[in-house]
C-alpha cells in the first residue's frame, strides 16, 4: 500500500513535468509580448528602448530552454510572478480567490448528495413506480439542461422578483444555494442513476433475500444491507465530481459575480494575464493529479478486494 | 461542463461489441421523437438563409429590444438584431462544431485505440499512460489554457475539445480491440495470411464501428452542451456571431431591463441536447436490451 503510494507519487513528476513543458511551450507561442504587456502597465506609453529594457531585466531575451529552467526553479519555489493586472504574486491572487470556490463546491456538493441519495433509493426501492418515473424524467432533463441559462432562470427568479440575492453579487463571499443548485444540474442526473441502478441490482441478491426471510425489517435491510455495498461505486466517483465542480466552477462565478478561481481565470484570459493563467493551470493540473490518486487509494480503502498494484 | 465525464466514462464501460438494427432502435417513440427533432435543426442549418427572415448581424438600433411582432417573431435584441434569425443561423455554429470535434475524436482517438489494443506490449503501456494524462484532464483547464495562449476562438475550442475528447474513444477501441483479438475468426484471419494492417481497419474496425456511433451519440449532447457554454464565458466562439451561448451571455447584462432576452436561446439548447439524449438512450437501450 505505501509502496503504491509512493511509486504513484513518483509518477507524478513526469507528468507535472510535461504539463509545465506544454503550459511554457504554448505561452511563448502565444500572440502577446510579455514584455511589451509588461511595459504597457508601467510606462504609458513604452517607447521601443524601455521595452527591450523590460525585456533584458525580465530575462525574456535568453533561449527558450534557459528561460524555461528558470522559470521552473521560480515554480517549484511558489513563485510563479506577478499579476500584470494587480501587481501582486499570482499566487497570491489565486489564494484570495480559492475560498470562494472551494464554498462554492463544497455547497454544490453537499446539495447534489442531499437530494441525489434520497431519489435514487426510493427510485430503486420503489422500482416502476410514479415516483421512479418522474425522477427518470427529472434525471434526463437534469442532464440535458445548461447550467449557465439554468443559472440565469434562477438569478432572475430570485435576484430580479424576489430580490433574495444580489444581482451585481457581493463582496462577502456568500454563495447563494441557488449558484450551487444550478453548478449540480448536469450531475443530478448522473448520480441518481448510479445510485439507483447499483441499489437496485444489490436488493436482487441472495443475501438480501435471506434477510427478508428473517424478518429484519425493510428499511434496516435496505439502510444496512443494501445502500452499504451500492454506495462503493457511488463514494469513488464522489472525488471525480469534486475535481469537475472545483474546475467547473467558471460559468457558474461568472453568471452569479462571484470572485473565485474560475473567475479569476476568465479574467486572466481576456487580459492576457500569464502568470495567474499559468498559475492557475499549473497548480488545478496538480490537484487534479492528486485528487485522482486519493481516488484511486479510497477505492482499494472501501472495499479490501481491490488490490493496488 | 465536466458533469458528463462520469456518465461518458460508465458508458464506456458498459458499451460491448454489438450490432445496430435500424427498427430496434427506433421502437420507442421517443427515440423517433429525437430523430426528428433532430432531422429539423439539420433542416434549419441547412437552409437557414432561405429561413431566416432578417439578417442575423443586422444593426437596426431604432428597433432595438423590441417585442415579438409579426415582422420579429421572438423580437429584436440590444441591438436590434432580429432574435429568431439569430438562432437560426445559431444551429450552424452548433451543429457544425460539434460534428467536427467527433469526427477529429473519432479519427484520432479509435486508430490509436485499435493500435493500442492490437499491438499490445510496451506501445500499448506507453499509449494507455498518455490515454489516462488526457482522461485525467478537465476540459475547462484545457480550454482555459487553449485560448488564453491562442487565442479564443471558434476554432481553437475545437482544438480544446478534441484534446479532451478524443481519450475516450482511444479507451473504447482498445478494449474492444481486446475483446475482439480473442475470437476465433481473428485466428482465422491470421492464419489465411492476412496482413495487420488489413485486419485491424477492416475487421477490427468493421466490429467496433455501432459502438463508437452509440458512443458518439450519447456524448453529442454533451459536446453541444460544451461549445455553448465555453462560448458563453468568452472561451469559443466570439461575439457577434450569433451562436447560442454569445446570445445568452449578451442577455446577462438585460436581466434587469429585459429578460425576454435569455429565454429563447435557453429552451433551444435545451430542445436540442434532449433530442440527441432521446436518440442516444434509445441506441443504448437497444444495446441493452441485447
Amino acid at each position: 500500500m505505501i509502496r503504491y503510494v509512493i511509486k504513484r507519487i513518483i509518477l507524478m513528476i513526469p507528468v507535472m513535468l510535461a504539463v509545465t513543458v506544454l503550459m511554457f511551450i504554448l505561452s511563448s507561442l502565444s500572440a502577446g509580448d510579455s514584455a511589451r504587456i509588461i511595459a504597457e502597465k508601467t510606462y504609458n506609453a513604452p517607447t521601443q528602448e524601455q521595452i527591450e529594457e523590460i525585456r533584458h531585466r525580465e530575462g525574456l531575451d535568453k533561449p527558450l530552454f534557459q528561460q524555461y529552467f528558470s522559470w521552473l526553479g521560480k515554480v517549484v519555489q511558489g513563485d510563479f510572478g506577478e499579476s500584470y493586472n494587480t501587481g501582486r504574486p499570482a499566487l497570491q491572487e489565486l489564494q484570495s480567490a480559492f475560498p470562494v470556490t472551494l464554498r462554492l463546491a463544497l455547497k454544490s456538493l453537499v446539495l447534489l448528495l442531499a437530494i441525489s441519495v434520497p431519489l435514487g433509493v426510493f427510485s430503486a426501492v420503489y422500482e416502476n413506480s410514479l415516483f421512479d418515473k418522474i425522477t427518470e424524467v427529472f434525471s434526463f432533463l437534469s442532464v440535458s439542461m445548461p447550467a449557465f441559462w439554468l443559472g440565469l432562470m434562477l438569478l432572475y427568479l430570485f435576484g430580479v422578483k424576489l430580490r433574495m440575492i444580489s444581482v451585481i453579487g457581493g463582496t462577502s463571499g456568500e454563495v447563494p444555494l441557488v449558484a450551487a443548485f444550478s453548478m449540480d444540474i448536469g450531475f443530478f442526473g448522473v448520480v441518481i442513476r448510479m445510485i439507483r441502478v447499483s441499489l437496485r441490482d444489490s436488493l436482487k441478491q441472495d443475501y438480501i433475500r435471506a434477510c427478508k426471510a428473517k424478518g429484519i425489517p425493510v428499511w434496516k435491510i435496505i439502510w444496512k444491507h443494501g445502500m452499504k455495498n451500492s454506495l462503493i461505486p457511488v463514494s469513488t466517483k464522489i472525488v471525480s465530481i469534486v475535481i469537475s465542480l472545483l474546475c467547473g466552477s467558471a460559468v457558474i462565478e461568472s453568471i452569479f459575480s462571484l470572485n473565485g478561481i474560475g473567475a479569476l481565470a476568465l479574467e486572466a484570459v481576456t487580459a492576457k494575464d500569464t502568470p495567474v493563467l499559468q498559475c492557475f493551470i499549473l497548480i488545478l493540473s496538480a490537484v487534479v493529479v492528486l485528487l485522482n490518486l486519493l481516488a484511486d487509494i479510497s477505492y482499494s480503502a472501501i472495499d479490501r478486494r481491490i488490490q493496488l498494484k | 461542463m465536466d458533469s458528463m465525464r462520469q456518465k461518458r466514462e460508465k458508458k464506456a464501460e458498459s458499451f460491448g461489441v454489438q450490432r445496430f438494427s435500424w427498427h430496434v432502435i427506433f421502437r420507442k417513440k421517443r427515440t423517433i421523437a429525437g430523430a426528428v427533432i433532430i432531422l429539423c435543426f439539420v433542416f434549419t442549418a441547412l437552409f437557414a438563409p432561405v429561413l431566416a427572415p432578417h439578417d442575423p448581424l443586422l444593426v437596426d438600433i431604432v428597433n432595438k429590444l423590441q417585442g415579438p411582432s409579426p415582422a420579429y417573431p421572438f423580437g429584436t435584441d440590444q441591438l436590434g438584431r432580429c432574435i429568431l434569425s439569430r438562432l437560426i443561423w445559431g444551429s450552424r455554429y452548433s451543429l457544425f462544431y460539434s460534428s467536427l470535434v467527433l469526427v477529429i475524436t473519432v479519427a484520432v482517438g479509435v486508430p490509436v485505440g485499435m493500435l493500442s489494443g492490437y499491438m499490445g506490449g510496451k506501445v500499448d503501456s506507453l499509449l494507455m499512460r498518455i490515454i489516462d494524462i488526457f482522461m485525467a484532464l478537465p476540459s475547462f483547464i484545457v480550454a482555459l489554457a487553449i485560448a488564453g495562449t491562442l487565442g479564443a476562438s471558434g476554432r481553437n475550442l475545437v482544438l480544446a475539445m478534441s484534446l479532451v475528447y478524443w481519450a475516450d474513444y482511444a479507451r473504447l477501441s482498445r478494449t474492444l480491440t481486446l475483446q475482439i483479438k480473442e475470437q476465433n475468426y481473428m485466428m482465422a484471419l491470421k492464419a489465411s495470411g492476412c496482413s495487420g494492417v488489413s485486419i485491424v481497419f477492416r475487421h477490427v474496425l468493421k466490429n467496433i464501428a455501432p459502438s463508437v456511433v452509440a458512443l458518439a451519440t450519447m456524448d453529442i449532447g454533451t459536446i453541444i452542451l460544451s461549445i455553448a457554454g465555453f462560448s458563453f464565458i468568452g472561451l469559443g466562439v466570439q461575439a457577434p456571431a450569433p451562436e447560442w451561448g454569445i446570445m445568452l451571455s449578451d442577455s446577462k447584462q438585460f436581466i434587469q431591463t429585459c429578460p425576454r432576452l435569455m429565454f429563447f436561446p435557453g429552451l433551444t439548447i435545451v430542445l436540442i441536447v434532449l433530442a440527441f439524449n432521446l436518440l442516444g438512450e434509445g441506441i443504448q437501450d437497444e444495446n441493452e436490451t441485447e
